[in-house]
């Protein structure tokens, strides 16, 4: 179990993270937030590249940073921005990789042959990386991750920049490997954890704003989406007064899907079931929708809209 | 069961030297393994082979010997204008292990694999601390050939010391930097730093050359350079075995 009590990371005046409190058993957990609110630095903490402010983090109770090298040996780690020796082909360079996680070479070769078939690379092991695709280079990155057979995989925006045929691919294979280690998956991109996420941390004002089950998440939001169609020539004024979520552009008519605080919804709107997504962008969008919504009453008192 | 069938029904009972080998293979499951002094040092100061400390450096290496004789080139050509012609000797011990360093810390940035690598169990400033480590060991027997002729007399002995002495000082400032600050351009300062005030000392020396190359006995000059080689090997077993905690800043 990993254990997050009161965690925090300033830097001088700044506050990255505050007083963050969790703690994670076997499974998947999806870490959910927009850019800039802290995920990188959370995963940074709990991958001791970073030290932090106050609190503690503990593996089954004992302090990573006391565990030492004990630590590193239990997690994978595929970051944001994951660099690699261009002429190396894939075997080369989880070799070289392994032998820094303190890896035997007669463990590592049986290792990396069934993690390059784990993540469909076989015929590929002996290709340089400068010829590999993103999709490629992030499962090679998966690979290194998974050579030491961590009980803690750390994922940072793993799919960024993947096509969705990479992203679905890429899912299955964190889905699978979920089953006996915590997986922590950071991402902004909804659709990645919604289907295979145990439960989703999001993080909002640098504070942990909830972790729970998807269900649970979406029920937040529960009767307060609402999707209706709204003529061209009004989309305008009904976005400046309502928290659109999303729309489409149909014959002669905008299919809006928004979310109504009140639960009432307009007259013709049809209420329909929350999803991830929409509590993401409800809940990173609340500041900025009050804002527009109270310029929007100001110029109705001043007559600007009809 | 009958009276006496009790009576010959006999418990098997460990005795108490088999209770004791059970209780030891207990323990010894338990507990980590003990190892030697020797497996200690060998795991502080080979880890993870050479082979993987010095892998992908060529280029450093390269660059870095280029740079030298670019340096030893210009100093040999500077030696007769100078009044002071001993501190460019003196500036020379060090360059080529602070070239190298500098060459090996921008290399690695530049693949973007510091961060993969601050992660492992031999992290990226334990793998740095310990390539800096092999390359002042060599430092020191390259120059010791280099600057032999210079070793003729007893100033020349204390010079050549002085040296050895700067060489294990900026070994082991290097990697207190970079485990500091976490970049390399500092280690570009001190090298700078040393330039510069070598190249005053060889107009304007003659006070320290009097202290350390006259009065300083050897006797000294060699307890300092002793001092600091071995505070540098203790240093770099150190960052081996705190390689969990970083002092990055960001």
């Amino acid at each position: 179990m990993l254990t997050l009590t009161h965690v925090s990371k300033n830097y001088g005046h700044f506050t990255a993270l505050s007083d963050i409190s969790l703690s994670m058993e076997n499974g998947l957990y999806g870490l959910l937030s927009p850019n800039g609110a802290g995920k990188t630095t959370l995963i940074k903490m709990i991958t001791t590249l970073l030290t932090l402010t106050e609190g503690e983090i503990l593996y089954n109770g004992e302090e990573i940073w006391k565990m030492g090298a004990r630590y590193r040996d239990l997690i994978g780690y595929l970051p944001q921005q994951f660099g690699y020796y261009r002429n190396n082909t894939p075997v080369q360079y989880l070799m070289y990789l392994g032998a820094l996680k303190g890896m035997r070479k007669q463990e590592l070769s049986c290792r990396i042959d069934e993690l390059l078939a784990l993540v469909g690379l076989e015929a590929a092991a002996h290709k340089k990386m400068k010829q590999f695709s993103g999709g490629m280079l992030q499962r090679v990155g998966i690979a290194q991750a998974m050579l030491n057979d961590p009980k803690i995989l750390v994922l940072d925006e793993p799919t960024a920049g993947l096509d969705p045929k990479e992203r679905v691919r890429f899912r299955n294979i964190i889905s699978a490997l979920s089953r006996d280690r915590i997986v922590i998956l950071s991402t902004h991109i909804v659709s990645d954890i919604e289907s295979i996420a145990n439960e989703v941390i999001m993080i909002k004002d640098k504070k942990l704003y909830c972790m729970d089950t998807v269900p649970n998440i979406c029920k937040m939001l529960e009767n307060k989406i609402f999707e209706m169609e709204v003529a061209e020539q009004n989309y305008h004024a009904f976005e400046q007064s309502h928290m659109v979520l999303s729309a489409r552009q149909e014959k002669g008519c905008m299919a809006v899907r928004y979310y109504d605080e009140t639960g009432f919804g307009e007259s013709g709107a049809v209420r329909c079931s929350p999803n991830l997504e929409d509590v993401f962008l409800v809940v990173y969008q609340e500041e900025q929708i009050s804002t527009k919504a109270d310029l929007a009453w100001k110029k109705i008192g001043q007559g600007g809209i009809r | 069961m009958s009276r006496e069938e009790k009576k010959n029904f006999e418990i098997p009972y460990p005795d108490r030297q088999e209770m004791r080998i059970q209780m030891d293979r207990i323990l010894d499951a338990g507990l980590p393994p003990k190892q030697s002094f020797f497996e200690q040092l060998k795991s502080l100061y080979w880890g993870p082979g050479l082979k993987v400390i010095f892998y992908k450096s060529q280029l450093a290496v390269v660059m870095s010997i280029l740079l030298y004789l670019l340096v030893l080139k210009v100093c040999w050509d500077f030696r007769e204008s100078v009044e002071h012609s001993e501190y460019l000797v003196l500036m020379l011990f060090p360059m080529f292990y602070l070239l190298f360093a500098a060459m090996s810390y921008w290399y690695e940035e530049q693949t973007e694999i510091v961060e993969l690598k601050q992660s492992l169990r031999y992290s990226f400033t334990y793998l740095i601390s310990l390539r800096m480590f092999y390359a002042a060991i060599f430092a020191v027997f390259a120059d010791s050939v280099l600057f032999l002729p210079v070793m003729e007399n007893e100033y020349g002995r204390k010079l050549v010391m002085s040296g050895f002495s700067s060489m294990f000082l900026f070994a082991l400032l290097s990697i207190y930097l970079y485990n500091r600050f976490g970049k390399y351009f500092h280690i570009l300062w001190l090298a700078g730093g040393w330039i510069v005030t070598c190249c005053l000392l060889t107009e304007y020396g003659d006070g320290v050359s009097y202290l350390l190359f006259e009065w300083m006995p050897p006797a000294l000059h060699a307890t300092v350079s002793m001092g600091i080689m071995v505070y540098f090997f203790i240093y770099v077993g150190k960052v081996g075995r705190k390689d969990a905690y970083t002092h990055a800043c960001q």
